[in-house]
């Protein structure tokens, strides 16, 4: 998603004025020169000042190009659909995994992007069924990372 | 004399060594997945160590850090992802190396240089350890400031499209250092009343975002159907090395002094040392603008820096029980465990430990090509995968990459909005590298800040008073004011024929 200088000088202007503003509420402590808004305010500033130069560059060279532009691949079904995909999944892992565990939630989006990618639905399957249980075991047992059981599956385990 | 051989002895026994072969293979696997490091794959030692004695223990750590560090090339050259935060500074020039068919020479240069300059790093240490550490014990809050600002402005500087977009990376990455508790006051900013925030925003899922899940969405975007690596057989790694060292080897040498001194330095390790060495390079090169689309001067120089300062970083940890990064952190609680107290004592107490680091550091260098050569012909098998199967497991190491390194939740979505923020950036021409490293170096520049204002009551000249920092800060305000006024100037020169 391609912006032009305008919309991004704008929007840096706009995020530096929030944390500025933001800044501004912090306190300031008593007996020091300075506190914890010195470094938000600096940075908003910067900010700022590089929209100020955007909305400069703007102003002075490409006032003509648009404002927005959508990705090339947005005009492909396929492309838009495997984006979705890949951005669901780790959504989908974050609401599903405490519940399902790991293995299940793995196994789950495992199967739908290597189904969606690669579409051999039973290979999607195969492969899923192998590479979850696998990295479970590797992740747990090896590296003791605890990865979740889920609160659906444990009652069934233990 | 005594103390060597006797660490010799200790060394070489079957035992030693299984545990320090293991270790390598161990560091490689670590380095090579994206999202788990060096830190981690020590972190994960020291159980293991609790049953051994001293010098196999530090023995194991070294080994296993020395080759994560290099490990963390091969993703980042395959795919553009790097495998530990030391990789991340070339990764754009590696992977346009990979894309215009050279991977082979790429990886053999990050195993030899990684080598070679973790070998310098490992001498620089036997010789001047004691020299050098009473230098940088002066160092003050004053220098550490000074030293953080002109890393980020190498940062920025390194980013090949406009200033302007360059500082405003930095100055996202620094607004993201902002969020969580206050590092002097103890205030939370930009939590939103969100606990998750208040410990900050974590940098390794943020990398992994960045650099990992940003890359998948351009690959899965892309309508090629082409494998992500290329199919060709794995050739010679090691041609071509000798013509490049014979090249290149003012960009080694700078790169493995830096990198030494950076790890030296208590709390910059390889990350550090990789930017400052790649950016130095550019700076004296003869073409600047071949940065960041497959130079390999700059990769020379990078890739042996990251692993000087794996060896650098244990010159403070021995000499003052301070670490020199995490790393050596976690070493300096492993010495405490044994009984070895860090600090001068050990010098005189146990020198043998001293010494069983140093050549534990000769060995892993060593190991480090064969060991290296046999992984990379492994990981190159994993290429040969079509990107369609291999994006969703890619994912999938991603999400646990991230969420391995506080065991949180919401480190996956750290990630996730990391890679979705980056992906935008680029899109937009707004490098990601200075982000990241703004990201992180945040902390310690603000600390360092306030630390300073705090001793000198909130004047600003006092940060130039001491002769370190003094002249730290005069490199880095001229490296700031520099562009500006040469863009002055050419503009002057160019409305001066207007004028007359």
């Amino acid at each position: 998603m391609r912006v032009n200088d305008l919309v991004l000088g704008l929007a840096s202007l706009g995020l530096g004025s929030a944390v500025i503003v933001l800044a501004a509420g912090f306190p300031s402590p008593p007996q020091q020169a300075y506190g914890p808004a010195l470094f938000p305010t600096l940075i908003g500033a910067g900010m700022a000042a590089c929209g100020l130069v955007f909305l400069f560059h703007w102003a002075t060279t490409s006032r003509g190009s648009t404002a927005v532009s959508l990705p090339d691949w947005w005009r492909s079904h396929s492309a838009r659909l495997n984006v979705a995909a890949l951005v669901a999944a780790p959504v989908f892992y974050l609401l599903a995994v405490e519940r399902l565990g790991f293995v299940l939630t793995a196994f789950v989006c495992l199967a739908a992007l290597l189904a969606l990618f690669h579409r051999r639905i039973a290979f999607a399957l195969v492969t899923a069924a192998v590479v979850a249980p696998l990295a479970f075991a590797v992740f747990t047992e090896i590296l003791l990372v605890p990865l979740p059981l889920g609160s659906l599956v444990e009652p069934l385990i233990r | 004399m005594a103390s060597t051989l006797e660490a010799l002895n200790l060394l070489l026994q079957p035992g030693v060594i299984g545990v320090i072969l293991a270790s390598a293979a161990f560091g490689l696997f670590m380095g090579a997945i994206p999202g788990l490091t060096a830190t981690m794959a020590t972190a994960l030692l020291v159980p293991v160590t609790f049953f051994m004695d001293p010098v196999p223990a530090l023995a194991a750590i070294v080994t296993a850090s020395a080759m994560a560090i290099f490990a963390g090339d091969i993703p980042g050259t395959l795919l553009r992802i790097p495998g530990t935060p030391g990789s991340a500074a070339y990764v754009d020039d590696a992977y346009a190396m990979t894309k215009a068919g050279r991977a082979e020479l790429c990886l053999g240069v990050n195993l030899c240089f990684s080598a070679a300059g973790g070998l310098i790093g490992a001498i620089v240490l036997l010789l001047a350890a004691p020299q050098l550490a009473k230098f940088v014990i002066r160092f003050g809050s004053f220098e550490y400031f000074w030293l953080a600002m002109l890393g980020l402005t190498c940062a920025a500087f390194i980013s090949s499209t406009s200033l302007a977009r360059g500082a405003l990376s930095l100055l996202i990455g620094l607004l993201i250092s902002c969020i969580g508790i206050g590092v002097t006051t103890g205030f939370p900013r930009f939590t939103f009343g969100q606990i998750d925030l208040m410990g900050g925003v974590n940098f390794i899922p943020t990398m992994i975002g960045a650099f990992a899940f940003s890359e998948l969405i351009r690959s899965v975007s892309s309508a090629k159907a082409a494998p992500l690596g290329n199919l060709k057989p794995i050739g010679n790694l090691l041609q071509g090395i000798a013509a490049t060292f014979r090249q290149h080897w003012q960009r080694f040498t700078l790169g493995s002094i830096v990198g030494t001194m950076i790890g030296i330095l208590p709390g910059a390790g390889s990350t550090l040392a990789a930017w400052v060495s790649y950016a130095l390079s550019r700076k004296f090169s003869r073409q600047p603008e071949a940065y960041g689309k497959g130079s390999i001067e700059g990769i020379v120089a990078s890739t042996s820096a990251n692993n000087a300062a794996v060896s650098g970083a244990w010159v403070p940890a021995l000499v003052f029980g301070i670490p020199g990064d995490a790393v050596t952190a976690i070493a300096i609680g492993v010495l405490f465990i044994k009984g070895l107290n860090p600090g001068p004592t050990i010098f005189i107490n146990s020198p043998e430990v001293i010494d069983a680091v140093l050549i534990s550091f000769l060995l892993a260098n060593l190991l480090m090509v064969p060991f290296g050569l046999a992984f990379i012909k492994l990981s190159r098998y994993v290429l040969q995968v079509p990107k369609e199967i291999l994006s969703p497991l890619i994912l999938l190491l991603s999400i646990l990459g991230a969420f391995a390194i506080n065991n949180t939740l919401f480190d996956v979505g750290v990630m996730l909005v990391a890679g979705l923020v980056a992906y935008v950036m680029e899109e937009n021409e707004i490098p990601i590298a200075p982000a990241i490293l703004a990201l992180l170096l945040g902390t310690s520049i603000e600390e360092n800040f306030m630390t300073s204002a705090i001793k000198s009551g909130g004047s600003l000249l006092a940060f130039f008073e001491r002769p370190v920092a003094g002249v730290l800060g005069v490199v880095t305000l001229s490296l700031w004011a520099c562009p500006i006024l040469l863009h002055l100037i050419r503009r002057g020169r160019a409305l001066a024929p207007l004028r007359d």
